[in-house]
């Protein structure tokens, strides 16, 4: 018998859940969580095999459902949720480590993790789109208690207008999935229709136009707001910049994807309407948007971790610009450069969050001279800005360049190059920040007992490498793994 | 003549709407978590009554949760947080009662103009329900924006998700159990962890006032 590891992905970090919730110690505690951290991984990875072996497959009749665009998603998930539980081991688990949490709020801290990463996963397996629905919402829940973990008044805010915010689009979501099953009943008779994807994709071409246009305004209001597509991004850098720093990875780098992964299964059913171009539309009018107002905040940024939120808004809207130009090479880079900036991302926070502790600041006009004063955080903050501003060799710059390319072979010249000036602002914004932040003179003098830690520097390490490595070669099961969840959107 | 479940049911969605709307006019919180319980009251009714005229016997168990969880738990959790808290007793408005009357109707009229068309289906004999679930949600999204009370936030979603739950009674007959269960999960958990922040914010600022919440700006 094969191992299901569609089940066993979601249960390594529920029984995690549980079990630290009875650590009695600090160390018990931290044990825990690097064994969750390593086998969720490890599961992960099961279960990506067993998908490039056996293609699609469903556990419990068709509840749970994969195939290569959910097996992105849990890759995804599974890298940063690595990264961000390594660093966690030394930025709050550690005793003298940055933020050290006193034991019961570490364990809670760490369950509440755990039950995060567990509502991702879900949203990866999900085949119903009511499920998954139910499993987004989960994350907002879980993660707001995670931005307002430190009981500050700016995290209380954040964490209100997070949860407000998003639990208020995601209302306008789940309406707009009830329009689309209002479709399917119209198209296959309410006997036959049910709200599993698998179901509404085998027939998508015989959905009414009409009522799907309705239903997809509701859906990218709703799912957008999630995704941080402007304009109802404003509780992002909020929230990413409050949060503690590995949770600002794990949101950044996971959970933007996981609403962007909603409204790619939507767009996978729609595009299967015969002329029917309202989601390529939807699209390109979000994500423009995004990657503008973004650019415009990236050079007026005072705040390093909200000048990283704000590069998140542009990259979201970058991915949903790509996926406009449709077709298989536009989803392709799409797709490509979400699984690059989700490494990035997550690197330059976990990054940020040490330069911070270093520099006893997140206020970039005060951090100066990083190179100078501490040279070993100053490189590896050159290196993670280099890569998130998108400098050759670096992944992300190989995915833009992938998806502005796509876009001016279909023909889409306007649309591209009102990408590409938005991503040269951007682009430049980055660089100057990070020029001021790495030359110059310091301000004051830096924490040097301020250590890393073995863990954290292990966690940066591995999305590091993932961010530079993608642009150095794609390896083969991983451009079959992208090939693939392309298809699976492009029909 | 239209057969008598029928009919209870135009009245029971009415309720529904009408609720809705007074709900905007309130300046006392208990008031306003009264009229949010008659309201699902009104929904789990709707539900009852599709569950028996159009036999779609699903929806008997959404009438149960709704009661259980709408009508009894929530407004329970938020009359608690109100006395618990010290919330002080009035809703504190952007709008005006009088502007906030209007806008009402006028999301009753946009509602009715947007979602009308698509309505008439055959296969569905209650899609008429939907334009007044649109315009639920969207009264419950200006309840939301318009106020300044984290309490009167949490209710503004709440009416939110009546409507929601109105539409996916009237347009699916349900949407199967484990989605209900979920759904109806969901809403507990997010009142609980609302109370956690209300909790939180009482410690943090001594009162529990949304519009104090403006040092993120940019």
């Amino acid at each position: 018998m094969p191992i299901p590891w569609l089940l066993v992905v979601l249960i390594v970090p529920v029984a995690g859940a549980g079990v630290v919730a009875v650590a009695r110690s600090r160390r018990q505690a931290n044990a825990v969580a690097a064994a969750v951290a390593v086998s969720a991984a490890l599961a992960v990875a099961g279960l990506l095999q067993s998908l490039l072996l056996r293609g699609p497959q469903s556990y419990a009749g068709n509840f749970l459902y994969a195939d290569d665009l959910s097996g992105l998603l849990l890759l995804v998930v599974g890298l940063v949720g690595l990264a961000s539980l390594l660093y966690s081991l030394d930025y709050l688990g550690r005793p003298g480590g940055a933020h050290e949490l006193p034991l019961p709020r570490l364990r809670r801290y760490y369950a509440l993790v755990f039950l995060f990463l567990f509502s991702m996963y879900l949203v990866a397996e999900a085949n119903n789109l009511g499920v998954l629905w139910i499993a987004l919402e989960g994350t907002t829940l879980v993660s707001a208690l995670l931005v307002g973990y430190y009981h500050t008044r700016r995290a209380q805010e954040a964490s209100w207008k997070y949860l407000i915010l998003c639990s208020v689009g995601l209302a306008f979501a789940l309406f707009g999935t009830l329009l689309l099953y209002v479709a399917a009943v119209h198209a296959f008779g309410s006997g036959n229709a049910d709200l599993n994807w698998t179901r509404l994709v085998a027939s998508g071409a015989e959905l009414d136009p009409g009522v799907v246009r309705v239903a997809l305004v509701f859906l990218f209001v709703g799912y957008g707001t999630k995704a941080g597509l402007a304009p109802l991004h404003t509780w992002l850098p909020d929230a990413h910049s409050e949060a503690p720093t590995p949770v600002s990875a794990l949101l950044s780098g996971a959970l933007l994807n996981c609403a962007m992964y909603a409204l790619l299964r939507i767009d996978a059913i729609t595009v299967r309407i015969p002329d029917f171009t309202w989601t390529q539309w939807l699209f390109l009018l979000l994500g423009l948007l995004s990657v503008f107002l973004a650019a415009l905040f990236l050079v007026v940024q005072r705040d390093l971790k909200r000048l990283l939120a704000y590069s998140s808004v542009e990259n979201m809207g970058i991915i949903a610009v790509g996926l406009s130009f449709g077709g298989a090479a536009g989803i392709f880079a799409s797709l490509y450069h979400l699984l690059n900036h989700a490494a990035t991302k997550s690197a330059m926070f976990l990054i940020g969050g040490h330069v911070a502790v270093v520099a006893r600041t997140k206020s970039l006009p005060e951090i100066q001279g990083a190179l100078v004063a501490a040279p070993g955080t100053g490189l590896l903050l050159l290196f993670g800005g280099l890569a998130l501003a998108g400098v050759p060799p670096f992944s992300m710059f190989s995915s833009e360049f992938l998806i502005l390319s796509a876009g001016f072979a279909r023909g889409d010249s306007v649309a591209a190059g009102l990408l590409l000036l938005g991503l040269l602002v951007a682009f430049g914004a980055l660089l100057w920040h990070l020029s001021r932040m790495l030359l110059g003179d310091p301000h004051q003098p830096y924490d040097r007992s301020a250590r890393l830690g073995v863990a954290a520097s292990l966690g940066i390490g591995i999305v590091l490498a993932v961010a530079l490595g993608l642009g150095l070669l794609l390896p083969d099961p991983l451009s079959q793994l992208l090939h693939g969840a392309a298809r699976v959107v492009s029909g | 003549m239209t057969p008598l479940p029928v009919q209870a049911l135009d009245i029971a969605a009415a309720v529904v709407l009408v609720t809705a709307w007074v709900s905007l006019l309130h300046r006392r919180i208990e008031a306003l978590v009264d009229t949010y319980a008659i309201q699902s009251a009104a929904v789990a009714l709707t539900a009852g009554l599709v569950a028996y005229e159009y036999r779609a016997p699903d929806l008997y168990l959404l009438a149960g949760l709704t009661v259980a969880v709408n009508v009894v738990a929530l407004p329970g959790l938020l009359r608690r947080v109100v006395r618990v808290l010290g919330v002080p007793r009035m809703v504190n408005m952007y709008a005006s009662v009088r502007e906030s009357a209007l806008i009402g109707l006028a999301l009753l009229l946009l509602s009715v103009w947007v979602v009308g068309p698509i309505a008439p289906f055959a296969e569905i004999p209650s899609a008429g329900l939907l334009p007044i679930a649109v315009a639920v949600v969207l009264i419950g999204f200006f309840l939301l924006v318009s106020r300044r009370k984290a309490v009167t936030q949490v209710v503004g979603l709440l009416v939110m998700n009546n409507g929601v739950f109105l539409a996916g009674i009237a347009l699916t007959y349900g949407l199967g159990l484990l989605v209900e269960l979920g759904l109806a999960a969901n809403l507990l958990v997010l009142a609980i962890v609302a109370r956690i922040f209300l909790q939180r914010m009482k410690e943090s600022f001594d009162h529990v006032d949304a519009d104090a919440l403006r040092a993120l700006e940019g």
